[in-house]
């Protein structure tokens, strides 16, 4: 039987405020189920051994003596940061001359050895309210994929089933919450990589609107799509963490200045039965796997039977915004990884004979294939002559899509799609096709590129219909179920979604001990 | 998608992934600063292809009267109009840089007083070669 954490991060914090849990004890059952985790899943980056339990003796201490300890909204829970969000040298206390550190690899060989002198924001405030970090999590390299298959570190696998992915891009983040060794995470999403990871392991991922969380310290892919979100095991804790990271920053000149950033509040408080709109598109996207159809028609029904009306909306740039986004998305990611050359920082090549063969040597070495496919479909799109004809024009149908998206919401409180249009696929199934993988989007990049708040929760475990995704056999797995709601929206989008859970759509910690993966062997 | 003719700016005919030849993956290559071997070539010609197949969907939808997406500012706001119920405070960090601001960021401006448009760039790797 595996070690896991069984407990939510608010019962954590709850405990550990009132003195009658040690966040050490917590956070040394936390590492002792994170390599459990490692061995298994290859989650982690990096585990953060002494320095986390260093941490939680900071918390202990200062709950013990009253020193604020009472006031932590997250004090002595686990939490894990995704590799490509900065943990700096930053002293966790004064006195204690203790900081994570470590390096922020994004799980590429170019920032191999990256130590940032600064903490992100997100990871800062998470800190700040108590969490306690016991290590950075897998990815996707720079965040490009859709399985944490292209890592430096090896292929993230899925605790459900490990001969099948975790998602991407932040598989470990994900895979670290379904296992349970933490009871939080944080990723990154630019065009799903916290959502479609939490539909493959059956967690909760939300995506907060663009602006609503600092991105200072996360490191650039494409500029305008990256927002940092919360992985969690149930729509509460997902609520509180958001509460704490969320927040205008200066240090990020597109963090909006917002008054609502509590998301906890009358979570549970009855609500009037909601109107959720249905694209008509969803059912007819390509790749749908009849697995996640029927489970999507399934939690529909579960919906309306519970009082929902069910609304029948348009929009018809649901299919293009795929196309859309692997515009947008590579064109900036060419300009913001032109800073790896080689010379400021990140991997350097030895014995270059010019500067120029310094750059391209750098550059060809350091980024892996996907990252460099990626820079060059961004690159080839930005060229003299074709930037109208595809960034400008990709740019128009981002206003468009918002636009049907406001109107769609003047009929509905949200829009619900599948989060992926098939379970969790198996490791190595979609490597050498890079199109596959990139409609494996197809339900997620919508609301990156509308800038709306999007989350995924469990719709259902999946055992049949597995033809066509690989793996080994009669695996369950679970589906997501994707909730879009207007910007700044957050508070009705997580009301809504414990009304869909309590609507009988699954739930998204696995009730049975036996089925949390976890403990099978 | 909208079946209308499309009246976005129509692309140079080698923009079109099926006309993508080795020696356009390579001038983009060369403009990326990255290097490939005749294999990547290959199959990056290939790989673009049918990505830039995707992409071409795009182009089929009728824009003509849609601005674009202008500023990650208004990402983060709205359009003017839409959900604007609680408009966020103007900040400090948002007005505009004057040009005493950015001198103010610049490396060693000790060259102002005798050259007043210069200043010093350090030197950021060997001899400069090929700079």
């Amino acid at each position: 039987m595996s070690t896991q954490l069984r407990a939510s991060a608010r019962q954590i914090a709850r405990e550990v405020r009132a003195g009658t849990r040690r966040a050490v004890d917590v956070v040394r059952e936390a590492l002792v189920s994170a390599k459990e985790c490692q061995a298994r899943c290859n989650a982690f980056t990096q585990l953060f051994e002494e320095k986390a339990l260093a941490h939680a003796a900071i918390v202990d201490r200062n709950v013990a003596s009253g020193g604020g300890g009472g006031d932590l909204a997250l004090a002595g829970v686990p939490i894990a940061i995704k590799d490509n969000i900065c943990l700096g040298p930053d002293l966790l206390a004064a006195g204690d001359g203790l900081g994570y550190g470590g390096q922020t690899t994004c799980a590429s060989a170019m920032l191999r050895d990256y130590r940032s002198p600064f903490t992100a924001t997100s990871a800062q405030r998470a800190i700040a309210a108590g969490a306690i970090v016991i290590g950075k999590t897998n990815m996707d390299e720079f965040g490009m994929g859709s399985s944490t298959e292209r890592s430096i570190f090896g292929a993230t696998r899925n605790p459900h089933d490990t001969t099948r992915v975790a998602g991407g891009s932040s598989g470990g983040s994900a895979a670290a919450v379904a296992f349970g060794c933490c009871a939080l995470a944080l990723g990154s999403d630019t065009g799903g990589s916290v959502r479609q990871p939490a539909s493959f392991c059956g967690v909760v991922g939300v995506k907060p609107t663009y602006g609503r969380v600092s991105r200072w310290g996360l490191v650039a892919y494409a500029s305008s799509l990256d927002q940092v979100g919360v992985l969690a095991k149930d729509v509460h804790d997902a609520a509180l963490c958001l509460s704490v990271i969320s927040g205008h920053d200066p240090l990020d000149a597109t963090s909006a200045d917002r008054p609502d950033t509590n998301f906890t509040q009358d979570l549970d408080a009855a609500i009037p039965p909601p109107r959720l709109g249905v694209p008509r598109q969803a059912l007819a996207a390509p790749g749908l796997h009849a697995c996640v159809r029927d489970a999507f028609e399934q939690a529909i029904a579960h919906c309306r039977s519970a009082g929902a009306t069910i609304v029948d909306i348009d929009l018809p740039l649901l299919d293009a915004a795929v196309a859309a986004y692997y515009i947008v998305a590579p064109a900036e990611a060419s300009s913001n990884l032109a800073r790896y050359d080689g010379v400021r920082y990140g991997h350097r090549a030895a014995h270059p004979a010019s500067l120029l063969d310094l750059y391209t040597a750098s550059r060809s070495q350091g980024f892996g294939e996907e990252v460099q496919r990626r820079i060059l479909l961004g690159t080839h799109v930005l060229r003299a002559g074709f930037a109208d004809a595809y960034y400008q024009t990709a740019s128009k149908l981002r206003t468009r899509l918002r636009a049907d998206f406001d109107a769609a919401f003047l009929r509905c409180d949200a829009v619900m799609t599948p989060t992926a249009p098939g379970p969790a696929f198996a490791l190595g199934a979609k490597t050498s096709d890079p199109l596959a993988m990139y409609l494996e989007d197809v339900f997620t990049v919508p609301a990156n590129l509308a800038g709306l708040p999007a989350m995924s929760l469990r719709m259902g475990m999946v055992t049949d219909a597995m033809q066509g995704v690989g793996g080994g056999g009669n695996a369950s797995l679970p589906v997501g179920l994707q909730i879009l709601c207007p910007a700044f929206a957050e508070t009705t989008m997580l009301r809504l979604a414990t009304w869909v859970a309590g609507a009988g759509v699954g739930v998204s910690v696995p009730p049975d001990e036996s089925e949390h993966p976890s403990s099978k062997p | 998608m909208s079946a209308q003719p499309s009246p976005n700016t129509p692309p140079p005919a080698e923009a079109s992934g099926a006309t993508l030849t080795d020696a356009e993956v390579l001038k983009v290559a060369a403009l990326a600063r990255l290097s490939l071997t005749a294999a990547q070539v290959a199959a990056a010609r290939e790989q673009l292809a049918g990505v830039m197949a995707l992409m071409d969907r795009v182009r089929g939808v009728d824009l003509a009267s849609v601005a674009p997406w202008s500023t990650t500012r208004e990402v983060a706001t709205g359009p003017k109009g839409a959900h604007e119920r609680h408009p966020p405070t103007p900040s400090p960090m948002w007005r505009p840089l004057t040009p005493q601001d950015l001198m103010q960021l610049a490396p060693t401006p000790h060259e102002a007083t005798t050259r007043p448009p210069f200043i010093l760039v350090p030197k950021v790797v060997g001899d400069g070669a090929g700079a």
